[in-house]
Order: C-alpha cells, then structure tokens, then sequence
C-alpha cells in the first residue's frame, strides 16, 4: 500500500478508510476495521508532507484511531456488564485481557513499521485500560518499539502519539515507585524526542537550513507537549521537579549545543511549571545558563523567567495584599548577572543590558522601594559600556540604554491603555522613582554622561516631562530637601549643559530648552520644599543653577533668560513681602537691590558671551537685541518697585547696548520705539534729572538714525516722552491725578523735528505718507490736551494739513499720467489691491474686506504700481479728515479745523 | 446497532490567556481547582464519560488550548472535527470579553464546520468569585453578546468555587451531542453516494 500524491487525497483517503473502519466495527468486523485503520494510517508515511499538514493528516488519524480505541475498550467491557456476578466480571476482563493481549501481538504483523507501530499504541493502550494488564511491560514494550521510526518528523509524531494515547493510562497508584516509572517512561520520550528535533536540523543539503529551521519551529511543540506531561505528572511535588525532572530536562538542554531547543526549551520550563517551582530552583535555572551555546540568548531566557515572576508576584497582590515576598529573588539574579558578565565578556551589550532591564522590572515589582538595586544595575550597564568602548560602538545599545535610564516600566502598549487618572497616577509613580533615581542612585548619573548628546536630551526631556506634569497636576508634589539633592538634580542635567556647548545644532538647542524648562521647573518646586521656603534659599539655589548652567558658553543665550525670569519672580515675592511684613521692610529691600546685582550680572555674561566679535552675526546681533531688552524689563521691574537708581543704570546699560553693539538701521529703531515705551511708563525717576537725561538721550539716538523716515517716526513716537497717559493699575487716572509729566513744549520741538525730516526725504509718496502719519499724532495731542499746554493747536494744525494738500496734489498729477495710461491698455475695470504703508516704510496689501482670515501680506515695491503706491497717502488722509469730521460732533474745537 | 456505538464528543475551549481554561476544564474532569498558574502551550485533551440527559453515554474529549498564539506552532487542525465549542471570558478583563467574537471567527476560519450558522457555541464568564469591586463586564453585556452571537447559551462560572460548572457543561455536552448526531445523519447520506463510486473503481482498476 502507498501514501497519496497530495494532502487533499491523502486527507479524502483518510476520511473514506475511516468510514469504512466503523461500519466494520458497527457490524463487529474487526479484522476489516484492522484493515482499513492499516490502510488510512499508510498516508502517515508521506516523506513530502510539511509539519503543518502531517499535523492536519494525523489529527483526522488521531480521531479514527480515538474510535477504534473506544471499540477495543468497550468490547472488553460489554461482556462484564452484560454479566451480575463479580466472579463473571472478573473472568470476563481475563477474557479481554487475552483477547487484547492476543490482539497486540496480532498488529506487529502489519506491513509497514509507522502503522504497525500506531496500531500496536491503540491496542496497547486499550489493553492497559483493563484492569490487571501487565502496564509496566507494556509500556515499556511501547516505548521500545517507538525506536523502530527514526525520521526526525515521522518519529516524533508517533511518539507525540505514545504520549497522548498513554495520558491518564500510566502505571497508577501514589507510591513513589508507580511516580518514579512514570517520569522515567516520560522522560525517556522526550529526550528521544529532542534528539530527534534537534537532529532535524543536520538533515538534507545545507541551503536548506532556512526551511529545516522554519520547520523545527513548526515542529517544536511536540516536544513541548512532552514537559507538559511531566508538569501534569508532578502536579504539586515540587521535591521530584527539581531532584528528577528539571535537572535531566538542563542536562538535555545543555548537551544538545542546539540554540533553538535552549531557548524553546527553557521558554516552555518557564511557562508549564508553576512560579513556586521556579522560586525553589531559580539558581539552578539561572546557572544552567553558563553553559549554553555561545549563541542562544541569556537575555531571552532570563527575561522569560523575570516576566513569569513579575506575574507571579502581581497574582500574589491580586489575591492578598499582604502576601509574604521572597526578600533574596532580586540577589540570586543579580549573583547570576555578575557571573555571566565575568565569565562572557563576548556577550554584547544589547545583550547585557537586555538582562538589566528585565533585572529592573523584576525589582520594580518584586521590591519598588529598593533604589540600592537599580543603582547596581545602572552601575553595571555603565560599566559594561565603558568595556565595550562606549555606546557609540552599538547604536542599537542607545534606544535600551535609554529605556534604562527613563523607562524602567513602560510598555507601549500599555501608555495606550492608559486613561487620564491612570497616566496621572502613572506619571505620579514616575517622578517620585525618578527622583528617588536621582538622588539616591550615583550610577544613574554615571550612565548617562555616556550617552551621546541626542540620547541624553531624550533620557532628561523624559524626566523633565514627567515632572512638569506632575507639577501641573499636584504642585506640591516634587520637594527638594537639601541642597545636595539639588546638587544631584544639577548633576543630571550637566550633560547637556556641555553638549550645548560643543554644537550649535538641533539636539543642542532641543537641549537648552530642556534646561531653560528645568530651570522654570526648580523655581517652581522650590517654594513648596522647606529648605527652600526663604528668598535667600531660593535665589541661592538660582545662583547654582546659574553657575552650572554658565558652562554652557553660548548656549546661556537660551537659558539665562529662563533664570533671569525667574529671578524677576522672586523680587516681585520679596516685594510683597516687603509691604506685608512689619519691620522688615528694610532687609527685603537690600535682598531685592542685591538680587537685582544678580540679574545684572547675569545680563552682562550673556552680552560679554554671546555678542563677542568671535560669534557669528545673526546669532550675534539676536543676542545683543535679548540682551537691549532684559536690560529694559529689568529697568521697568526696577521702576515699579522705586529703585530709581537701579533702573536708571539698567537704562544706561540699555543705551551702552545700544550705542556700542546695535548696529543695523532697523533694529536701531526698533530699540529706540522700545525704549520710548518703557521710559514713558515710568515713575521713579524724576529725580536727579534721571528721566530727562534719558528722554533727551532717547530723542536724540532718533533724530541722528541714519535714514530720514525712521528718524522722522523715532522722534514723533519720542514725543510722547513728555507727555506721561495714565497708568490704571498704579491708580492713576485721566483729569484727576495732577502729577503727570507733560511739558507741551519739547512735545512740540519734536513734532517740528520729525516733520523737517520727513520734508526732507526724498521720496515723495513715503514723505507725504509720514506728514499723515505726523498730522494723526498732532491730532493726538490736540485732543488730550488744552493748546497752551500741548503747544498743539488748531492753527499748527490746518497748517499741517495745507502742506499735506499741496503735497498729494503734486502727487496725483504723477498719478493721472498713469491712470490714462492704464485706462489706454483697457485694463482700468480690474480692481486694484489695497495697500496701506508699515511702520518700517514698506507697503503691506490689505486682504479683502470682511476676510478675517487672510493675513496681510507684505509686498515688495518693485511689484506695486506707482499708482498704488500714491492711493496709500491719499487713502490714509481721507480717513484722517473722515475722523476730524466725526469728531466735530464731539468736540467744538474741531470746528475750525479747515479740511 | 447505532445505538451501541458510544459517540466522542470533541469540545474545544477558547479564549485570551489567563482567563481559566485549564482550571474549568480541570474542575469539570478532576473536580480540582489549583491556585497555581501554568500556561497552557499547545493543544491538550481530558476525557470524562458523560450522561446526558439520563438516557445517552458519551465520552466527552475536552480540549484545552493555548491562549497565546507563539504557543501554537503547528497551527490549529485541532478544531477540526470540534462538536461544540466554548468560548472563555473573564469577568474582571474587559479585553478578554471584547475579544470573544475574534475566537469565534478564529473558529469557524479553522474549523471547517458543515453549517457555520448552526454550529453550537456556550459562552462563558469565568471567575465570578471575584470582588464585585474588580468584575467590569456586566451580565448584562455577555448576554447581549450571547444574543448577537446567534442566541448562543451563556454562564456564569467560577472554577475556583465550582460554580455552575457542571451545568455548564451539560449544556456544552448536549449540543455536542445533538451537532454531532446532525454532523453523523449528513455524512451517513453523503457516504452512500461516495461509497459506489470508490467500488467501482476499485473492480476497474485493481492492476496498479
């Protein structure tokens, strides 16, 4: 007889024989059923098939031969039922021991060892269902026989077969001898099986060892099944696991020198036997895997073991909360990682450090309280780092040495899962651990100094990220206890303090927003600690952060800001101390003039810094423009609190910027508008000409700018210098405080100086444009205050307007040149853009009315038609006379405005 | 003569990892509950003689299965033949219930079953001991599930108490029972048919 040509037949075949099989045993013909079973069991003998169909083949072969096997038993069994007498019953189960015993011999005789060998399992394995069968002999007899089939697929089948026919069926009783046969007779399957699982891959020509690799893997679980078996076997007798089983089960895994099997086999241990057994034989488990094949992976098996214990101890706190924890699990481990580190310095640090991850979240779970663990293991993953040369000679190493140091716990899938209270409560887990991390564990530190600079800024974004949130969350969270935990704090984020300093790149700068963070963070949590509850303690921790963060170089530019601000903060507190504590009021008020020394010194760092000559200039120039305005904050700060002597030298260190190192036209401007705005705000400094020194110095800087229209807007913007508006948050108010700063005078000096400027220009659109722009502040002052104060009156003003008539008239005849022009061309119907000038001179295209969204856009002058550019004074003089018409209504005065 | 003949009823029990395959199918055929966890690998079977109803015997072989998928590497023919399949969930995993419909499709993919739309499921929700505090699918959600499912049966167990497990399964063995009859009827009839054509065959062509 012969196997199908395909599985589609092979499996009809199967089915057909089986059906043929029970009608003859319906009908009693068990020689034909024999037959038939013989005959569906010839396609187990297929060479060609692949694991995957000879399992789907010997599946429909296992439920035949089930059917077969329960008419062999029930058979035996029918004669005694049928029978009262006990006497009877007894000879009747002779004579079926006999019959089947006969039965056995019968089916050695089949043709072809792989049916003779399943048909003699199915009989033996009736025959040992009835009572008084020699059971020893027979299954060793099986056992024996199985050796007949030494391919590695066919043999394993059958002996996959052996034991699952023979569950449930071995030699009974609860004396150790009947346990001691048992686990032989297991065992003895089962190396059999390995030794042919393993030998499966030394089969064939070497090209196909992908293919036999892939069909082991498929094949594996057969042998599986089989320490399966041994874990039923054993149930709870944790004694004869570790004396008889798990010691042959190594010997086996050790000799076999197979990667595949080492690893799958010790997965399986792990996962069939119950965790108490694994507590009880973890040294030898651990051990055993010094002598693996240099290739199969310790990391793997030990993080196998670490999640099945990790399971483990969370079931135990399921079930009861105060479940007693083995204390030395975390030793016996880490005993193991030191060996195999001593002993295998070929293991590479992906693998290393594979095992001291799964080591942390042993410990993380096992015992989350102990720091002293994670700081050995930290320790050792820098150490093993520094042996192979640094991480940068593994990059694959960076993203696990990262998780090391920021992710002890986190699965991704798990953050998915999460919902707000839980990330909250996640988030709150985290810090506290990293913290602890931080100031507890000296490894931590000395791991990460040896990352490169990107994996750094991750590792500290991470942690900076937790805290911020959790800050957000629970302000009181993070308290710093003493200035050596603060020390620790600083020391984590050292490295990239220096890595800002070595590169002006992308992680430099990610960098020095981490630490411009960090600082905000610090100042943050420092009111909440106790050791930091005074201004004295805080700006002492200020100054720290501020010393470490000064090794930065230039990189101080994106962090000194962060501390001035912070700075600022705490003199506006000292402030308010000073006001609400009785008889201090004279310390806060020193602590605030020296803390002020501090801002300026850390001002005069950054500008002695960054805006050296050796910079490079747009990075130069922005520094010196940072540096122009923390100087003008500070001196505004300094004002509301009534230092005028500290604001007036922030001012002048302002101007000293100003005149030694701001050296573009626009920025030049821009700084003298600041400058207006923030000195017109002042209060303080009316004394000892302060303000006035400024306020001339300010005009005087405008009326000199190199080109005529920004000194024409500098000096009318500076114009408002003399004459102070109300500030509504000091309590001052329009018409009732009598002490404002307003000499009409000057105000008018320089509307006459701005409008000599902007005569002057060249340009006559632009020039015509700026007396507008003049004529709209005149109309300022005029209604704000009475003529013999501002000096602005109605006849400056219809003087003013004739000039800007007689102006644009000029203007227009330019323009009716052209518009005959274009109506020539046939184009006049198309509606033209809108422009209106910007502050800086250039023209900005108003998007279309009631268009919100769209955002004016700036428009270069070679592509605006001198046209165009004409309507914009034009335009903005007609709004202007639209609004002195309005304002008639309101105010008589405008009356005699002539238009 | 059929009436002599003892029917094995093949079970299949099916669900995520961890929800208590092995304990339910160890509680019904042993009556023993272990607090001990072992994974399930591969495909593993009990038997247990069963009476249904008073009046039929059969030999009901229960199939347990790993419910981690790297566990299966020669695939899953073991479905084939299943009389009757059970599908796990547990009561404090809400993933483990959302993931019953997957088995169930997983099921029928693999099964090859006659009659998909027949073919008998019982659902059930395990681990009912535990705190109420912990339980997050309702009874309520398993039978509308069970009702979406083609009105399929469903209990709620507790291997580690022995709660309605045993009603269970004499549920799970009567629909076994009655799909395995319907399953023998089909193919008795398909049988008679194919049977004339093999025997032709083999008179014309005994030679090879």
């Amino acid at each position: 007889m012969s196997y199908s040509d395909s599985l589609d037949l092979a499996i009809s075949n199967v089915k057909q024989q089986t059906t043929l099989m029970q009608r003859c045993l319906q009908h009693g013909r068990l020689m034909d059923a024999l037959k038939h079973s013989s005959a569906l069991l010839t396609e187990l003998r297929n060479p060609h098939l692949l694991p995957k169909q000879y399992y789907e083949l010997y599946i429909l072969v296992f439920d035949a031969l089930s059917a077969l096997s329960a008419y062999l038993v029930d058979s035996g069994n029918v004669s005694g039922d049928n029978n009262g007498s006990d006497a009877s019953a007894s000879a009747s189960a002779a004579a079926a021991a006999t019959h089947l015993a006969d039965l056995y011999e019968l089916v050695q005789y089949a043709g072809n060892v792989v049916p003779r060998l399943y048909l003699m399992i199915t009989v033996g394995t009736s025959y040992l269902r009835v009572p008084g069968a020699p059971r020893e002999e027979i299954l060793k007899d099986m056992l024996e026989m199985c050796r007949g089939v030494q391919n590695p697929m066919r043999g394993l089948f059958l002996r996959y077969y052996l034991s699952q026919r023979t569950k449930q069926l071995l030699v009974e009783g609860d004396t150790p001898e009947a346990l001691e046969f048992n686990c032989q007779f297991l065992i003895a399957n089962f190396i059999e099986m390995n030794k042919m699982w393993v030998r499966l891959q030394h089969q064939g020509p070497l090209r196909e060892r992908e293919q036999r690799a892939k069909e082991r893997r498929e094949l594996q679980i057969l042998v599986g099944a089989q320490i399966v078996r041994l874990s039923q076997l054993v149930d709870n007798n944790v004694e004869i696991y570790a004396a008889e089983i798990l010691p042959v089960v190594l010997a086996q895994v050790v000799q076999c020198r197979d990667v595949l099997c080492q690893e799958y086999l010790y997965d399986v241990v792990c996962q069939v036997f119950p965790d108490e057994f694994h507590l009880r034989t973890l040294d030898t488990l651990l051990q055993t895997t010094l002598q693996l094949n240099a290739q199969t992976s310790v990391a793997r098996i030990v993080l196998t073991l670490v999640d099945r214990l990790n399971g483990y101890v969370q079931r135990l706190r399921d079930n009861d909360s105060d479940a007693h924890i083995p204390a030395t699990v975390f030793d016996t481990f880490w005993e193991h990682l030191t060996k195999l580190n001593e002993e295998r310095p070929d293991l590479g640090l992906m693998e290393i450090t594979g095992i001291v991850r799964g080591l942390m979240t042993l410990s993380l779970t096992w015992y989350p309280d102990n720091l002293q663990n994670i700081d050995k293991l930290l320790g050792l993953a820098a150490q093993k780092c520094n042996d192979e040369g640094g991480a940068e000679r593994d990059p694959e190493s960076v993203p696990r040495l990262v998780e090391l140091l920021a992710a002890p716990d986190a699965s991704e899938g798990e953050v998915d899962a999460r919902n707000d209270a839980q990330q909250i409560s996640h988030n709150l887990a985290s810090a506290t651990y990293y913290y602890g991390v931080i100031t507890q564990c000296p490894s931590f530190i000395e791991l990460l100094v040896l990352l490169d600079a990107g994996a750094q800024v991750k590792v500290v974004a991470r942690i900076i990220e937790c805290f911020v949130s959790v800050q957000a969350e629970k302000p009181a969270t993070l308290q710093i206890e003493s200035k050596d935990q603060l020390e620790r704090l600083l020391r984590v984020v050292e490295p990239l303090v220096k890595s800002g300093a070595k590169q002006d790149t992308v992680t430099g700068q990610l960098a020095q927003e981490q630490l411009a963070k960090f600082c905000h963070l610090i100042a943050a949590c420092l009111p909440a600690s106790r050791e930091y509850s005074t201004v004295e303690k805080r700006m002492e921790a200020l100054l720290m952060l501020k010393n470490v963060y000064h090794r930065g170089g230039r990189g101080i530019r994106h962090t000194y800001p962060a501390i001035i601000t912070c700075m600022w903060r705490e003199i506006r507190r000292c402030a308010v101390y000073e006001v609400r504590i009785r008889g201090k009021r004279d310390y806060y008020r020193n602590l605030n003039k020296q803390t002020f020394k501090y801002v300026a010194r850390c001002i005069s760092d950054l500008f002695n810094v960054c805006c050296g000559a050796s910079s490079d200039g747009s990075s130069s120039a922005a520094a010196t423009d940072l540096v122009y305005k923390l100087n003008l904050a500070s001196a505004a700060l300094a004002d509301e609190l009534s230092l005028e002597e500290i604001a007036y030298n922030f001012f002048s260190e302002a101007f000293a910027v100003f005149e030694d190192s701001l050296s573009d036209a626009r920025s030049q401007w821009q700084a003298l508008v600041s400058m207006a705005q923030t000195l017109q705000k002042t209060r303080s400094l009316h004394v000892e000409n302060y303000y006035s020194n400024l306020a001339v110095r300010t005009t005087l800087h405008g009326s000199k700018l190199l080109r005529k229209q920004d000194q024409c807007r500098a000096v009318y913007a500076c114009s408002h210098l003399w004459w102070a508006t109300e500030i509504a948050a000091i309590g001052e108010e329009e018409g009732r405080t009598e002490t404002f700063f307003r000499e009409g005078k000057r105000v008018l000096e320089c509307l006459q100086r701005s409008l000599r400027a902007a005569d002057s220009l060249m340009d006559n659109v632009e020039s015509c444009e700026l007396m507008v722009e003049i004529l709209n502040v005149c109309l300022y002052y005029f209604i704000h205050g009475e003529e013999q104060t501002t000096h602005v009156g109605v006849g400056y003003i219809n003087g003013l307007i004739e000039l800007v008539k007689t102006n644009l008239r000029s203007l227009q005849m330019e323009q009716e040149q052209e518009q005959e022009q274009a109506n020539a061309n046939g184009n006049g119907a198309t509606v033209a853009p809108r422009y209106v000038m910007a502050l800086d001179g250039t023209y900005v295209q108003v998007p279309e009315s009631n268009n919100a969204s769209s955002a004016a856009t700036q428009t270069k002058l070679k592509d605006i038609s001198i046209n165009e550019m004409v309507r914009v004074p034009v335009e903005h003089f007609q709004r202007t006379c639209t609004y002195i018409e309005n304002q008639r209504d309101i105010d008589a005065r405008f009356q005699t405005v002539v238009l | 003569m059929s009436s002599r003949k003892k029917n094995i009823l093949k079970v299949i029990i099916l669900g995520d990892s961890g929800v208590g395959k092995t304990s339910l199918m160890h509680r019904y055929v042993n009556d023993k509950y272990s607090q001990q966890y072992k994974a399930t690998i591969g495909a593993d079977f009990l038997t247990k003689e069963v009476n249904i109803d008073n009046d039929k015997v059969a030999t009901m072989q229960v199939w347990d299965t790993a419910g981690q998928e790297r566990f299966q590497s020669l695939g899953v023919a073991f479905y084939r033949g299943a009389d009757c399949c059970v599908l796990v969930y547990d009561v404090t995993n809400t993933k483990s219930f959302q993931n019953i419909k997957s088995w169930r499709d997983e099921f029928l993919v693999h099964a090859n079953v006659s009659t998909p739309e027949t073919f008998p499921f019982v659902l059930l929700g395990n681990k009912i001991d535990a705190d109420d505090s912990k339980k997050v699918v309702s009874n309520k959600a398993a039978q509308e599930l069970a009702a979406s499912l083609g009105n399929i049966p469903v209990f709620f167990t507790s291997a580690k108490t022995a709660i309605n497990v045993d009603t269970a399964f004499q549920e799970i063995a009567r629909s076994a029972l009655q799909q395995n009859q319907n399953d023998a009827d089909a193919f008795e009839d398909d049988f008679n048919d194919a049977i004339n054509i093999q025997l032709d065959n083999d008179t014309n062509s005994c030679s090879c």
